[in-house]
Parts: C-alpha cells; structure tokens; sequence
C-alpha cells in the first residue's frame, strides 16, 4: 500500500552491545536510517570495560518493518542485539487503568467512616430515597463500557478478553479528557437477550452506559432495548459518536465551501452501524437527499433489503428520488462523499463527477476509501480517520464530551438534537479565522473541544426535557435536621 | 442504648454562631459535654467584634444522641445554630472511589500506544493467546466485588443501589492493604440463576470475583456454580472472610484462655452465610460441640427446614446430643458464643450463664448481639466486628491480603487449605508475647498482616495445584508494606 510513515505505534526497542569506538553508533544509526527507521530515544544502559550497551527506540511503519530494522542492525558487524522490546506491548503490561480512592484508609476513624459502622447510614439512606445514590456514591461520575468482542476496531469478530485493551483504552480517554471514571466489562455472550439482560443487571452503579464495538444488527436492537428499559443513558459510540464527528466536521466544511445543509446531495459509502447512524443524523441536521451504497450497490426500494431495517432506511428515507443507478451515477453532481466502508472504493472518476467545491470524507482505517493525495486536485475539502492527514474525523472529539454533558445534567438519555449540540460543538471549536479547507476539525488533545462538548449537550438536554431544567448542585441526604 | 461510647461514625458538625462574650464559647462545651458528647474539632469560621461562628464537631452515641445535642444548643440563649452537617455524608459525596489512568494520553504518540492504532496488535496478541490477558491488561489485578443487595451488613434486603456504599468501602479496602484494584457491580436481580449468569459472562476482565452481602442460602448455591464454571476465583467474602477471620481470632483466644478445643461447647447464632462458614472451619479446627440457633431458635435433627439444604447439614452435623431447648440453656456452661446474626440477640443474663473465662464474639453488624461495654465483666475475651471497640474480628484482616496471594499465582479457584493457611496467618501476626484478652487480633492497619495472608495463601494455592504460576511476581507483596 502506500508509503505509511514510520509511527510509534510500530516502534522497537533494541537493546544493543557494540565496541566503544568512534563511529560506531553512527555505523547503527546510519544502517537503521538506510531502511526508513526513524530513531526515537537513545539510551545509555551501561559502559563496561569497552562495551557500550544502549536502548535505541525505533519508529517503523508496521511490525515487518520493525523486523526488517532488527535484522539490519543484528547483521552489523561489531553489533550484538541484546534484546528487542515493543514499547507498545510494555505500555500495556499490567493493563492501562486501576482503581483508587479519593480518600485514604489510615486510621480507625476513617475506616469507621468510610466503611462499618458509618457506612450504614448512608446505606439506609439511599435506601429510604433512591435517588440518593446520584449523590452518596460515586454512579454519577461513572460509565460501563461495555462490549462482546464481536467488531473490534476494523479487527472483527476477536472475541471480548482480546477487547480488553481497547475498552481499557477507551477508559483511560474519558478519564483524561473528561474526568468520567469508567469500568470495561467485556461479554462472553454475543447472544442480544443476554447482553440487554446482564447490562440492565449491572446498571445500578453506573451513571451510564457506553456499547461499544459490537457488530450490526445486533448492535442497534440491544441499544435500543437498553434505551427502553433503562433510567440512565446509554449511547452506542460507533453508530453515535461516529454520527457526531461527521456532521461536527460535515458543518465546517460547507462553510468552507460555502453550501448549505439543506441544498447537498449526499452519498454515504457503507451501511453498517456508523453509516446508518450518520446518515439519521444528518438527515435530522437538515440534509434531504442521502443515497446509501453498500455490497448489494446503491440501496433502491426496488432490490430486496428484507430482514435489514439499517438499508430499508437507506432505500426508503435517503433515496427520496429512488436513484437506481451504479455508484458513479450517484456521485454525479453529489457535493459530499461519506465514507465508512473499505480501502480504494472511490477513484478518481468519481470524483471527477462530483458537483463543484465537493466534499469527501473518506473514513474507512486504516486505508481510506480513496488515497488523499490522488483525491486533492478533484474536491475542495478532503477529510479520513487517519491521525497523519489533515482533518482527522475521529470518535475522540465527541465520546468523554458527550458522556460529561450528559453526567453533569444527568440526562436520563441522548436525544438527536443533544447530538446535534454536540456536533455543532465540535464544529465551533476550530476558530472561525482558522477554518480552512484543512482544518475542519479540532485537535483531539483540544481541551476546550470537551469542556464545549459537555455544555452543549448538557443544554440541549435540558431543553429538551431529557434533564432536569435545574439541578440543585447541595446535595440533599437523610443526615440531621438543622 | 446508653452505655456506648461516642463515635466518629454517629458524629455531627455543628456551625453555631454565637455573641463574641467570655464565657459562650464554655456554656455551649459544658452543654454538650453533659449530654456525653464527645467534642472534636472546634473550628473557627468567622469572628467579629459582637460574634463568632465556630464548626464544632461532635461525637455521638448514635443519631438520636446526635440530634439531641442539636436540640439542646439551639435552646441555649444566645446561640444560633446556622446548619448542621454529618461528616459521614459528607464524606460519602459523590462516592469514595475512582478510575484513573496509569499512563498519561497527551500526545499524538501516547494516543497512538494505548489506543488506535497499537491497541490493535495487543488485541490480536491476546485473540492468539488468551492467557496474555492476564499480562497484558487490568485483570491480573483485578476483582469484581459483586452484590445484589439482599444481605448487606446487618441491614438485610436493601437492594442494589444501597449496597453501593459498603462496595465502595470495600474496594477502597482492598486497594489500601492488599494493592488490588476492586470495581463495585451491584446486581438488580435477586434470582440465584441471573446472578449466575451475569457474573460469568462478565468475569473474563477480572482475576477473581469478591462476592458480597448475598443472602443465604442463595450465596452457597451462587458461589458454588460460579466456581464450576470459571476459572478463577470465587470467594465468597461473607463465608469465608468471617470464618478465616473468626477462626484466627478463635485460635488466639484459646491460648489465651487456656481451654482445650476438644472440650469445649460453642453456641453459634446465626447460621447465615457467616455463621455456617465459620462453624465448619471451627469443627475443621477441632470444636466438638457445637450448637446453633436461628430466628425459629436451637437447630436440632427434629425440625423441618425445608428445602434449606444448609440448614439441614447444619442440624444434621452439630449438637451432637440433638439439644432442643433455649437459647438461655444452650449459653449456659457454654466455653463460646459466635455471634453472626442481628443486635441485642443477647443480654447480660445469657452471658452470665456462660462457663467461667468464657469467649463471646459479638459480630452482628453494626449493632453487636451484645455491647462490650454490658458483657465485659463476665467474660474473658470479648470480640466484636466493630472498629471502635479491641478485638475487632474484621474481615479487612482477610480479603485483601487472601485476594493478593491469589492474584499474585493467578489462582484458579479458593480451597479450604488456603482458607487455613489464611487463619494462621492472621493468628500468627499476634506476636505471643503480646497477646492477651484484649489483643488476639491484629489491627486493621497492620500492613504485615495483609502480606504474612498473601504469602500464606499464595503458598498454600500452589501446594494444592489450584494456582497458574509457582512463584508470585507480578505485583509483589512486600510492596504492601508502607
């Protein structure tokens, strides 16, 4: 495929003995650079009796590459590779996150506070009034992310102790972006009636619930079962965080070419769970025409979708003309590309076909429905999922935001105009005199994107009757008369 | 309920304002020191020329005791009580524990590490190899502390969502003396098979499973088929942390009082999850005879239980001449009472008629069977569960440090040996040359106990063939010792 860049995420760490000569690290370093490594860190580990030991810490491009690095270096003459570490791999040993307490446990006293006999007031407490377990423990400021392991990342159907790290990884990003503590809890089910049943059994803690990386169809049935039958939100962050961040960077865009929302035409590429929760979205934010292109072509109400409720929308609500062409018949004179399918659906002819000033976000990862660099002469306003290509369209920007807006407020669920404040949220933190064609979407290291995120949906919640019009921030317990 | 010392755990905080006049400040302390309240703090709020505002904390009795002095302070002329508050609830605000992060996200390269895209090769590694879970993510020190609110402390069914405070308190427990990272799932079904269900499918992020509070005989059946069907751990905190826990303190008070085992009678009250337990380990450890009563009075062979299989082992193994009488003649000449059951279940009277340098453990929570206080002169060892009493049978003693030594060998499941191992440990950390009546049990705050418990079991784990690994490493026990 294409030339990636060497990244961190495929890095190495040598551990080499060489003579402590002149030119020698520069003979090791010259070698690795020959290959395309790009060298990181450079540790001296010891210095013994002539023999120098370092740690060098390589970027590669993917694993065989790192390979390839290794075996470079090893042949040297002179050279002896100690030991070869992944950094990435030593980042997740002993896992990502832990649990502390806010207070310690030193004495009789704090104990006795803390736990019996103290404890079992504030017990009695939440048991005389429910509600009191928003204040006295710490539900309100806590998520389960919760997934089965069956669509992990484009890596599929890996089963949920291999989900362990991505759910941990998601928990560390709501911590450190939006201060949410969150809990993974993976599956061992894949079975809808299980998973809704366990969720709802596990709820009470948790001020939410984030579904995360389960495959569709199963995937809208068990949120929106969950959304009936529980009293905190839940939010399925691939159909939903996906939808937020696209219409975020969707708003930015036709400023930059200067459209309206309600006068695009649209084709989204991939029906699947984003593809179909984006193109609500949208549609909700005011676009009428959205033709939906999947495996069986474009999505018509003349073939049979029966049994697929995601496509029949597409067929039914997006296709208002019921174009029944091929997909280069759809892009002719459409202004916006969606992509969330596979590598190198689109080429250049499609593009060319496009109305004037288009839009193309090509999201598929880790390669994009088109390659940017083939795309850039033919649209204004090019966006994809990747972190080494302006504008990245990433879930980061819209999940630790909207869960905090949602906590704060205690929202007792997420609406499409909460999504679309959230958007719009997103949209509003690149500057307005930096808004350009490259610069779409804001950094996910913002802080600002969060903090905008979190009070935009906290309003719109309020007003639209999701939250409580004003929530008393004293909090009210069964303690002593004053 | 008079003769019981003021505590921290019934304490107020009250905010007085008052004339800035000598003397004020002594009629308010002399007011509450006559009701017996027990003066902490007294803060400075605010002073002027004419008043002063003072937060003066108190320790009471219990509630009542509480709200009686604030009673009495707003009579005092001159004296304005502006709030009350309960520091208890006040500590409790929005819970007592969180997530956090291990490793910082605040660069392109971190993200690109801990989630997508390096997360991916992770995942992968532990799709090929399941066991790299436990390497590579949280649950190597990990443990669910699973309720479903049916039998919390000593305050019976009172659902999920109260019995998050006593969940919280004990992850806070565990992180603090045994290094292990506890998450609360408090569960909203009672039904034994859901219960079931829900723990197994969601176990795979976890090393072991704590499970809390459930009521008897519900807990036997739930512990019993969790530990079939997972492999890990399961430990039922209720059973085996009260019997380990007794039985060490049980050990000590034998060499204290210099009774033969053999010879001894014991009345067990309450034959709960706690009470069955323990009075198995105790026979284990060499105890005769041994008499229990519930709520319907003595256990013997001729009365129906039902379908209480439990209850029905009980009678059928204990009381050896099948004693039919009362409570009073099952106490009278007894060497000692265990009490696992509700407060004020004995009087003075019971106590009086025990054998001469009787044993009473007293640890129904959070009001005793008895108080100390009434039983004290009749009795050679008094034992509560209380922490503001000596010889305090806690099972903080237990759970940490047994969770650490099975974590530290990633034990497979918890068996009576390491139960034993357990016990001794605990016992043990009283050195002979201190022990005596009121020191058969160490202090909570012992940090060697948790470590003598992780060493002890861990041994014991791998002796039997329960344990994945023969040397514990990981984590390390000494780390423990602050």
């Amino acid at each position: 495929m294409t030339n990636r860049y060497p990244a961190v995420a495929y890095s190495v760490t040598l551990r080499v003995a060489y003579k402590n000569i002149p030119g020698h690290l520069g003979v090791i370093t010259t070698a690795i650079g020959m290959v395309g490594g790009d060298i990181g860190a450079i540790d001296i580990v010891s210095i013994n009796s002539g023999t120098m030991i370092r740690d060098i810490t390589v970027n590669a491009r993917d694993v065989d590459h790192g390979a390839e690095i290794v075996s470079t270096v090893g042949v040297l003459n002179g050279v002896s590779v100690r030991s070869v570490s992944d950094p990435t791999f030593l980042l997740h040993l002993g896992g990502k996150i832990n649990m502390v307490s806010k207070i310690p446990i030193r004495t009789r006293n704090d104990l006795s506070l803390a736990y019996t006999p103290g404890v079992a007031r504030v017990s009695m407490a939440i048991h005389e009034d429910p509600s009191a377990v928003w204040s006295l423990t710490s539900k309100s400021n806590t998520v389960a992310v919760v997934t089965d392991g069956t669509a992990v990342l484009g890596l599929g159907n890996i089963g949920p102790a291999a989900a362990l790290p991505v759910m941990e990884g998601k928990a560390l990003l709501f911590k450190e972006l939006a201060g949410v503590n969150s809990w993974p809890i993976c599956l061992n089910t894949s079975d809808p009636e299980k998973i809704i049943q366990i969720v709802k059994h596990i709820s009470p803690g948790f001020g939410g619930i984030n579904l995360e990386d389960i495959a569709a169809p199963n995937c809208f049935y068990i949120e929106e079962r969950l959304r009936e039958e529980l009293d905190i939100p839940v939010f399925h962050d691939d159909q939903h965080g996906t939808a937020i961040v696209v219409l975020g960077a969707l708003y930015n865009a036709l400023e930059v070419v200067g459209k309206k929302i309600d006068q695009i035409n649209v084709v989204i590429s991939g029906a699947g769970a984003a593809g179909l929760a984006t193109a609500k979205l949208i549609k909700q934010a005011g676009v009428s025409s959205i033709i939906g292109y999947d495996r069986e072509g474009i999505l018509h109400s003349g073939i049979d979708l029966a049994g697929h409720s995601g496509k029949t929308w597409f067929a039914e609500q997006g296709n208002i003309d019921n174009f029944r062409g091929d997909l280069k018949g759809a892009m002719n004179n459409a202004d916006v590309f969606i992509g969330l399918s596979g590598p190198n659906v689109l080429s250049i002819d499609h593009l060319k076909v496009m109305a004037k000033n288009s839009i193309v976000f090509a999201m598929a990862n880790p390669d994009p429905e088109i390659n940017p660099e083939s795309a850039v002469p033919y649209v204004k306003v090019i966006a994809t999922g990747r972190s080494d290509y302006p504008n990245q369209i990433n879930n980061v920007l819209a999940f630790p935001g909207v869960f905090r807006g949602i906590l704060d407020s205690r929202s007792k669920g997420v609406n499409d105009e909460m999504k679309m404040a959230a958007a719009w949220a997103i949209a509003s933190a690149v500057p307005r005199r930096h808004l350009n064609e490259e610069y779409i979407v804001p950094s996910v290291f913002d802080r600002s994107v969060v903090r905008g995120v979190a009070n935009a949906v906290a309003k719109a919640a309020r007003a639209t009757g999701m939250a409580p019009i004003k929530r008393s921030k004293t909090t009210e317990f069964a303690g002593l008369p004053a | 309920m008079s003769v019981r010392y003021p505590a921290i755990a019934y304490g107020v905080t009250i905010r007085a304002e008052y004339p800035n006049q000598p003397g004020q400040l002594g009629s308010i302390t002399t007011a509450i020191g006559e009701m017996g309240g027990d003066i902490s703090a007294l803060d400075l709020v605010q002073s002027s020329q004419d008043k002063v505002i003072r937060d003066l904390t108190i320790n009471a009795s219990d509630v009542a005791h509480g709200q009686d002095m604030v009673a009495k302070l707003k009579k005092l002329p001159g004296v304005n009580v502006v709030s009350v508050s309960d520091p208890t609830f006040l500590l409790h605000l929005n819970g007592k524990i969180e997530m956090r992060s291990k490793s910082p996200v605040r660069t392109r390269n971190d993200l690109s590490m801990a989630y997508t895209p390096g997360v991916a090769r992770v995942c992968m590694a532990i799709h090929d190899d399941p066991e790299s879970s436990w390497n590579l993510t949280a649950k190597g020190n990990t443990v669910a502390v699973v309720s479903d609110g049916t039998a919390v402390l000593g305050l019976g069914d009172i659902g999920p969502a109260a019995a998050m405070p006593v969940m919280e308190g004990k992850a806070m427990l565990f992180k603090e003396l045994g290094g292990v990272d506890a998450w609360p799932i408090c569960l909203a079904t009672k039904d034994q098979d859901e219960i079931v269900e829900a723990i197994e499918n969601f176990a795979v992020g976890f090393g072991g499973i704590n499970l809390e509070d459930i009521s008897a005989p519900r807990c036997f059946y739930i512990e019993e088929r969790l530990q079939e069907k997972l492999d890990i751990p399961v430990f039922h905190d209720d059973q085996h942390g009260t019997a380990v826990t007794s039985t060490a303190a049980f050990l000590n008070a034998v060499k204290v009082t210099g009774k033969k085992i053999e010879n001894m009678k014991a009345v067990v009250v309450g034959v709960g999850a706690g009470g069955m337990a323990t009075t198995r380990m105790l026979m284990d450890a060499g105890l005769l005879d041994v008499v229990g009563a519930d709520r319907q009075g003595v256990l013997h062979r001729d009365r129906d239980y039902g379908d209480n299989e439990s209850k029905k082992w009980f009678a059928e193994n204990t009381n050896p001449d099948n004693f039919k009488g009362t409570l009073m003649d099952a106490m009278t000449g007894a060497d000692l009472f265990i009490g696992l059951s509700g407060p004020g279940v004995i009087t003075v009277d019971h106590v009086k008629a025990m054998n001469k340098d009787a044993i009473v453990f007293a640890m129904a929570n959070p009001d005793p069977e008895i108080y100390p206080e009434e039983a004290a002169e009749y009795v050679k060892v008094m034992a509560t569960g209380r922490s503001d009493y000596p010889n305090q049978v806690n099972n903080a003693l237990c759970f940490p440090g047994f969770f650490r030594g099975m974590l530290d060998v990633r034990a497979t499941r918890v068996n009576a040996e390491m139960k034993l191992a357990a016990a001794k440990a605990i016992a043990n950390s009283v050195p002979d040359s201190q022990l005596n009546e009121e020191y058969i049990i160490p202090n909570v705050f012992d940090r060697n106990v948790a470590v003598s418990v992780a060493k002890a079991v861990a041994e014991a784990a791998v002796k039997t063939g329960v344990a994945r690994r023969s040397t514990p490493k990981a984590y390390g026990v000494e780390s423990l010792i602050k």
